[in-house]
């Protein structure tokens, strides 16, 4: 054969492979759930012969509706009713008991307008359901050829022959017979083994858990010889003091199973325990299957099932208080920390600065908190964010913590360590994991370097989330305090009056100066103070001697006073004047007079007692008392 | 005059002096714990919610920081704002360093809206130390300055470098003390709205056309007077004649 035309067969016989392969898996979404039994398994006990199917609903319309790519149905050839057959036909043509057969329809022809009657008219005891269509395009010498097929699962209660009789299908409104067919149903045979449906078990590591533990466990469904699991879905808890977690994807996988090699679809999952104790776990899922014919084919049908797994009994502690490391934030399992960064290695005053804090291992990573820090005069801290991913495949999980930073001075060469702890199962025991002192060069703010002071709290314009303190009424005073003056003093006119005695303290200050340097310029004024002064006191002297008759002492004091009040008209001192002198500085007018003789006598009177050796007497003497005080006056009065 | 006199009569004078600092300070420890007991009176009462009493026995306490800010305290709870603020600000006045007096009328303030009141550099100079320290300063620079410069003159002593340099020190001490004087000459114009929409008036009476009106504890300055009436200004240029009544000044 000519390999131009061996080409185009192959070709078509691909394409054809490639279209039907694609319809099949395309007509899952057909079946309608909760239309088939769902039975609950239990594996512990001899499986049991799945129930007959029962007939439902075959939704021809959706069929027609999907049935082929638009490319292929316009390149394709008018449906024409002379050109379309049909073949109907069992497959296999001999199906054990409670096994599951297939019976197929074909209409040669045509992809479109089909429609075949709802339900077949099935023999009683045969159990008919559809279970998929699939389309084909043939290429055969040089002419395209479609055909449609739809395939049923069929079962049967009892053995016995059963013929599906011809019946008339509509195809573009031509109606076309399909032939009958025939199957046979027998009793198995004594080596047969019976039919083995789907189990599911939960797979949990051994050992003790601690609440709060993030457990990774599998949900594990086997496939038998006669069924396959083609998905799972609504994994759910039914009992267990646990928080159960399932991921949405299923793989399938070799398990060894209490030393089997089985194949297994393999559902990952993660338990947490929140209670200590003892508890018993068993999980329900929903499992799509496929079943599988006696010639080690797949039926077509793909029935659900809802199975539950045999209950596991765990035992749970509470987290051991003894030994507990600070920082510890609910962290369990085996993690280990990554080297912290910064995101700057320099920073101004002021200047915001992340911390990120990488930690990664096997636990419950989203559970674990940051370790707090708390702001001091050092540094002011924001709440750390934290962000969690984790590998669905190992279950290895990484947490990035990340600080919000804001040196308040120069002088910090270092961030502060956190502590931090974390709970290690398997050890049963804290594992410090405390965050290091990350080295940081911190410079002065260009505002504190220039005012010499250091920032107190410069983030507060800074920080990401603000916060206003919200103002509040502060509390009573608790001592009275001392006491102060309702109106200030200038207000109070004692303030003022009290101003004058520095005031006048320097005014008399000034008046003595001057006075002092008015005395110094004129000294004649000074003798004469003194002149009076002297003559005052000889004066009362002489009061005080002529009041006691004393003779001696009254002369000598009344001449003692004319004299000083003469004095100052002379430089002579007083006690040295004598009579003729004292004369002499008498007034013209009065000098012939009673001054001349009041001070003649008083001489005269003391040159007697003086020279003449006996007393002189009184002798009236007192009686110039007056004229010796008028003597001085009228001396002083004429006084320059 | 015999020693043994002597003695006696010192004697004696240092008895009456003895008697008179005692009864001076059994005066002073009466009235002290008089005063001490009005301000734990009020300071109980205020404890036990009873802030009428707690503001009778605040206000007759001696004017003091504290008791002024426990008075504005009382008065607060009691709902009346004006002599709340106005007790606060007394209480400022008399001990600027006050915090939790600032803060409350900070918060009052903000409670009710009201502005936080404008003053001027010199207003705010003259607030950082007390109206009374302020003047003792000014006056001791005053005549210190004055004694310095003269009393060499008048006392025929020579002048030296430090007495020069201490009257340079007092005169500019005297020289920093003005605008604080004059800061505290315009805070006497200050004064707070006690009454609740305090009319502003057109002319100084009763049946005066009412202009606009002034919230509760907002703080206002005298510009003018007349009679029982004050020709007041407020923030944003609100000005009219209020009523003694209903206006009262800080410090007055």
């Amino acid at each position: 054969m000519h390999f131009s035309t061996v080409f185009p067969i192959l070709r078509a016989g691909i394409f054809a492979f490639a279209f039907t392969a694609s319809l099949a898996f395309a007509q899952r979404p057909f079946e309608l759930p909760g239309t088939l039994p769902t039975p609950s398994r239990d594996p512990g006990l001899p499986l049991p012969p799945p129930p007959l199917p029962e007939p439902r609903q075959l939704p021809f319309d959706q069929l027609n509706q999907r049935s082929a790519p638009d490319d292929l149905t316009k390149r394709g050839p008018t449906p024409n009713a002379q050109n379309v057959s049909a073949t109907a036909t069992f497959e296999p043509a001999t199906v054990p008991l409670k096994s599951f057969g297939e019976y197929q329809v074909t209409i040669v022809g045509t992809h479109n307008g089909i429609e075949i009657p709802n339900p077949l008219p099935a023999p009683e005891g045969l159990v008919v359901e559809l279970a998929s269509k699939s389309m084909s395009v043939e290429v055969i010498n040089g002419q395209r050829r479609e055909s449609t097929t739809f395939h049923y699962s069929t079962t049967a209660a009892h053995p016995g022959t059963y013929v599906m009789p011809a019946f008339t299908a509509q195809v573009n409104g031509v109606p076309v017979t399909i032939p009958s067919a025939r199957v046979q149903i027998e009793e198995p045979n004594t080596g047969d083994l019976p039919f083995q449906t789907v189990t599911a078990v939960i797979d949990l590591p051994e050992g003790e858990y601690y609440v709060g533990q993030s457990v990774a466990a599998r949900l594990l469904v086997f496939d038998t010889a006669d069924e396959n699991v083609q998905a799972i879905v609504n994994v759910a808890k039914q009992s267990g003091d646990v928080l159960f977690q399932s991921q949405p994807f299923s793989r399938r996988d070799r398990v060894d199973w209490h030393g089997k090699s089985l194949n297994a679809t393999v559902t990952p999952l993660r338990i947490t325990p929140i209670k200590p104790g003892e508890t018993e776990i068993n999980v329900q899922a929903l499992v799509y299957i496929t079943r599988i014919g006696p010639g080690g084919r797949a039926t077509g049908a793909m029935p659900q099932a809802m199975l539950e797994t045999p209950p596991v009994r765990i035992r749970v502690r509470a987290l051991p208080e003894k030994g507990r490391k600070p920082g510890f934030t609910g962290g369990i399992g085996k993690f280990e920390m990554g080297r912290p960064t910064l995101s700057a290695t320099e920073v101004v005053v002021g200047d915001p600065v992340a911390l990120t804090v990488p930690i990664s291992g096997e636990g419950n990573i989203e559970a674990i908190a940051p370790p707090p820090l708390a702001s001091d005069d050092q540094w002011q801290s924001f709440a750390p964010a934290s962000d969690a991913a984790r590998d669905p495949a190992t279950g290895r999980g990484t947490k990035t913590f990340t600080y919000t930073l804001v040196p308040r001075s120069p002088s910090l060469r270092a961030t502060p360590a956190i502590p931090f702890s974390v709970f290690d199962p398997e050890r049963g025991q804290y594992v410090d994991l405390s965050v290091p002192p990350i080295a940081i060069t911190v410079k002065p703010s260009a505002s504190s370097a220039s005012s010499g002071e250091e920032a107190k709290s410069p983030a507060v314009d800074q920080s990401p989330e603000p916060k206003q303190p919200q103002p509040i009424l502060t509390g009573l005073a608790e001592k009275p305090g001392s006491r102060g003056y309702a109106v200030p003093l200038a207000w109070v006119a004692g303030f003022w009056t009290a101003q004058i005695l520095p005031a006048g303290a320097l005014l008399g200050l000034w008046a003595i100066r001057r006075r002092a340097d008015y005395l110094a310029a004129h000294p004649e004024v000074v003798r004469r103070r003194a002149a009076r002064l002297a003559a005052r006191r000889h004066l009362r002297m002489a009061r005080s001697a002529a009041h006691q008759r004393n003779t001696e002492q009254f002369v000598r004091s009344s001449i003692d006073a004319i004299r000083a009040a003469a004095a100052p008209l002379d430089t002579t001192e007083a006690d040295s004047l004598v009579l003729a002198e004292v004369l002499a500085n008498l007034p013209d007018d009065t000098h012939a007079q009673t001054a001349g003789r009041t001070v003649r006598r008083l001489f005269e009177h003391a040159h007697t007692e003086r020279f003449s050796g006996h007393s002189a007497g009184a002798n009236g003497v007192f009686d110039l008392l007056s004229d010796v005080e008028q003597t001085v006056s009228t001396i002083e009065k004429h006084q320059p | 005059m015999s020693p043994e006199f002597g003695s006696r009569k010192a004697r004696h004078g240092g008895h009456r002096a003895v008697g008179a600092a005692v009864l001076l300070l059994l005066t002073s420890a009466y009235v002290s714990a008089a005063d001490t007991s009005a301000f734990e009176v009020g300071h109980a009462a205020y404890e036990a919610g009873k802030f009428a009493e707690a503001s009778t026995a605040f206000s007759q306490a001696p004017t003091s920081a504290e008791a002024l800010h426990n008075l504005g305290n009382a008065e607060y709870r009691l709902g009346h704002l004006g002599p709340a603020i106005l007790a606060w600000e007394r209480a400022r006045a008399l001990n600027p360093g006050y915090r939790d007096t600032v803060a409350n009328l900070r918060f009052a303030r903000g409670q009710a809206g009201l502005e936080q009141p404008e003053a001027s550099w010199y207003e705010n100079y003259s607030a950082f130390m007390t109206p009374n320290r302020w003047i003792v300063i000014a006056m001791l620079s005053f005549w210190a300055a004055v004694a310095l410069l003269v009393l060499p003159h008048l006392l025929r002593v020579r002048r030296t470098l430090w007495t020069q340099a201490a009257a340079v020190a007092a005169i500019v001490t005297f020289l920093l003390t003005l605008p604080a004087l004059v800061g505290i000459i315009a805070r006497n114009r200050i004064g707070i709205v006690m009454a609740a929409n305090t009319a502003l008036r057109l002319t100084p009476t009763k049946e005066g056309e009412v202009l606009g009106s002034l919230p509760e504890g907002e703080l206002a300055r005298v510009e003018k007077k007349r009679g029982d009436y004050w020709y007041i200004r407020a923030s944003s240029d609100r000005a009219g004649w209020v009523s003694h009544q209903e206006f009262m000044r800080l410090w007055q």
